[in-house]
């Protein structure tokens, strides 16, 4: 399709600018065969405005509104403290239907829980009571000198219990090397009154000993 | 002050039920004459205007403000026409029924007036789907080149063509009957 034949269609139903149409009409002077589109569309044009729908039927429309949407109509149709209040109830008997419990507790905040069937109760236990709080400065100064005793007492303790294990690993200890220095004297005098008793077979150690062990009978005492 | 067709959509979605009434009362001489002349059928038309209106009505929360309600409007009720002809494509029924003639028909100029309608009509009724919607939109509708462009989703050329097309065919058609035009 040409686009003589869009401008057509848009200078037939008047939808060109004034430029556009004298530009259009300039084409129309110089193309016999748009003339003759142009004069047959226009007639066609009459022929079709003659079928004028005058009389329209009545529409009936059954329109099924949900009862949801009439409900909804008659809210919006309360005042603002009513539908606050509706809804509330509302609001609450949903809840009570799901048998829904809200708790809270300073430590682990709120809690909720629901179920469809209500759930059986209980037995109440005993929670732990609180310690007591807001103790005054005495109270405090005299928990504070409290366990300041019982850690030096158990400072102490500990102390002592160091002291002794470690005498008795002193004990212990000397005990070992007294032993050892026993032993030790008595392997040197084992060898000593061996290399006496070696020294005794000969006569001039003989002397010698009596030198040793006796005094001279005329030594002057 | 007079309510717009979206300012009608809003307070009909907020509950207004009868609200909508209006939007049938403005429309229905429209919608009607749009599915009388796309089905040829004068009852066709009266069932196929009341489908479009309750289909409009149901997906009232589907239109989207970013469009005209009438484009909206026009697009469900050509989708509606269309079903109605696939619809009518598969039963036997008489597909040129005329409306009921008025009683002061009897004068001569008045049957010589509903002789040109009919052969219009029939003529129409002949083009194609496609032609035949682009016709009447721009002729009865008297909507522009770039509304029948939007309703029916393509180029503004593509709707020209369309038209020329369309109007080329009639013109084939009505002159091949006698005093037709």
């Amino acid at each position: 399709m040409s686009d003589h034949h869009e401008k057509l269609m848009d200078y037939l139903y008047q939808e060109l600018s004034p430029e556009e149409a004298r530009r259009f009409e300039d084409h129309l002077g110089t193309c016999e065969m748009c003339q003759k589109d142009l004069a047959d569309f226009r007639q066609l044009r009459e022929a079709l405005a003659a079928w004028n729908i005058e009389e329209v039927p009545h529409i009936s429309l059954t329109i099924d509104g949900s009862p949801s949407r009439h409900w909804f109509a008659l809210w919006k149709a309360f005042p603002i403290w009513l539908r606050l209040t509706t809804t509330a109830a509302a609001a609450l008997l949903i809840l009570a239907l799901f048998n829904v419990q809200m708790s809270y507790r300073p430590q682990e905040g709120f809690r909720f829980s629901a179920s469809l069937w209500p759930r059986a109760e209980l037995p109440a236990v005993e929670q732990p009571q609180p310690e007591p709080v807001g103790l005054t400065e005495e109270q405090v100064a005299a928990l504070i000198r409290a366990a300041i005793a019982q850690a030096q007492q158990q400072t102490s303790e500990r102390m002592t219990a160091e002291i002794e294990a470690l005498a008795a690993k002193l004990r212990s200890e000397n005990e070992r090397l007294l032993v050892q220095m026993a032993d030790t004297l008595r392997q040197e005098q084992e060898e000593r009154l061996a290399e006496l008793e070696d020294q005794l077979g000969q006569p001039s150690t003989v002397s010698t000993l009596a030198e040793l062990f006796w005094e001279e009978p005329n030594s002057g005492y | 002050m007079e309510w717009t067709d979206e300012q009608i959509v809003q307070r009909t979605l907020n509950g207004e039920v009868d609200a909508f009434g209006i939007l049938v009362r403005r429309w229905e001489k429209k919608v009607y004459g749009l599915a009388y002349r796309m089905l040829g059928h004068y009852e066709d038309a009266r069932d196929t205007t009341q489908e479009i209106f309750l289909t409009v009505y149901r997906n009232l929360r589907k239109f989207r403000g970013d469009a005209k309600f009438s484009s909206w409007l026009y697009r469900i009720a050509l989708n509606c026409c269309h079903n109605r002809l696939r619809e009518r494509a598969l039963q036997t029924v008489p597909l040129d029924e005329s409306p009921p003639v008025p009683v002061d028909a009897s004068a001569h100029s008045q049957v010589e007036r509903q002789q040109k309608i009919e052969r219009v009509r029939r003529a129409l009724r002949a083009l194609p789907y496609e032609m035949r919607q682009v016709i009447i939109m721009k002729e009865y509708e008297g909507l522009t080149f770039k509304e029948i462009a939007d309703i029916l989703n393509i180029p503004v050329s593509t709707a020209k063509t369309r038209l020329y097309t369309g109007l080329d065919q009639l013109r084939e058609r009505l002159l091949a009957v006698k005093d037709a035009l």
